[in-house]
């Protein structure tokens, strides 16, 4: 089965395979969407670590210390970060995590990636205000858009012939505009919302 | 006297540099640490994996060469006998304390 799904909570994410898992679709693959294998048992335990790693060894010694614990690593790749694992004691309750420190760590890496993200967004943002692809004053006078000098002090056919001319680069450059700004500022929004959801998921660990 | 900011060592780490008393890889350190605390204190996968790379980066722990190509195996270094050594004073003083009274 493949289900496309955009989360921005990577805990929230979890928590969706996770009732997957407990309905009997296991977690197979995440990359464009997500692709689930029907199995015969009901999985309940079905954990998720966050990590990501620089050298494919590391990652390989990681699985195999998890794999020693009865851990199967199912899901995720060296710079996947999601890594998820199920037991292979279907009856026990299993833990990923023995103690609260362990616990919270998990988040604050999940949340640690989040803001090196945000950082590199607003870099990216400042980056196309500077360049003058963005401009903020176009955007609130779509006039600016046009760049043909004295364009608004024509008149009559040479004011419209002018005007038609340069119209459709004047769509698509506005389009590009818009388009990008308005991903942008949803972006941070729901970043910040994200955040905010972490700070209170790692409050709630006690 | 100034106390080591690493002190109070927790349980996890506490019990990890007491079982590194000779080098062992991660599921060992987990097993000897259930037999050293009465099968009280089982630690889980992930608390673990973080515990030792945070041990290797404060240099309480050092990973040493062996012949398993996939896992890694650790020994405890001179600081981590340091540190081992002052939080067991630590506590031993505690201890004095509260059985005194």
């Amino acid at each position: 089965m493949k289900a496309y799904k955009i989360f921005f909570n990577t805990l929230k994410e979890e928590k969706w395979i996770q009732e997957l898992a407990e309905d009997g679709w296991l977690i197979e693959k995440i990359g464009f969407g997500y692709t689930f294998r029907k199995v015969e048992k009901k999985l309940y335990n079905l954990k998720m670590d966050y990590r990501i790693f620089s050298k494919q060894d590391e990652f390989e010694e990681y699985v195999t210390m998890y794999e020693d614990f009865g851990w199967k690593h199912i899901a995720g790749d060296k710079s996947s970060g999601s890594q998820y694992f199920i037991h292979e004691d279907n009856e026990m309750q299993s833990e990923l995590f023995s103690d609260e420190d362990s616990q919270r760590a998990r988040i604050m890496r999940i949340r640690k990636m989040l803001r090196q993200t945000m950082a590199i967004a607003l870099v990216f943002f400042t980056v196309l205000l500077s360049q003058k692809s963005i401009t903020i004053s176009a955007l609130i006078n779509p006039k600016k858009l046009y760049l043909t000098p004295g364009l608004w002090d024509m008149s009559g056919s040479a004011f419209w012939s002018a005007f038609w001319s340069e119209t459709p680069f004047v769509l698509f450059r506005g389009l590009f505009m818009y388009a990008l700004t308005i991903m942008i500022i949803i972006y941070i929004i729901f970043s910040y919302k994200v955040q905010h959801e972490y700070n209170k998921s790692l409050k709630n660990i006690k | 006297m100034k106390r080591n900011r690493n002190l109070p060592l927790t349980e996890t780490v506490f019990y990890i540099l007491l079982a590194l008393r000779e080098p062992m890889h991660g599921y060992l350190i987990m097993q000897e640490i259930y037999e050293l605390s009465n099968h009280d204190v089982r630690i889980a996968a992930g608390t673990l994996y973080g515990a030792i790379e945070n041990l290797l980066k404060l240099k309480f722990i050092k990973s040493v060469p062996s012949q398993d190509k996939r896992r890694k195996v650790y020994a405890r270094t001179e600081l981590g006998n340091e540190i081992l050594r002052l939080d067991v004073e630590r506590m031993d003083h505690m201890i004095k304390i509260a059985k005194a009274q």
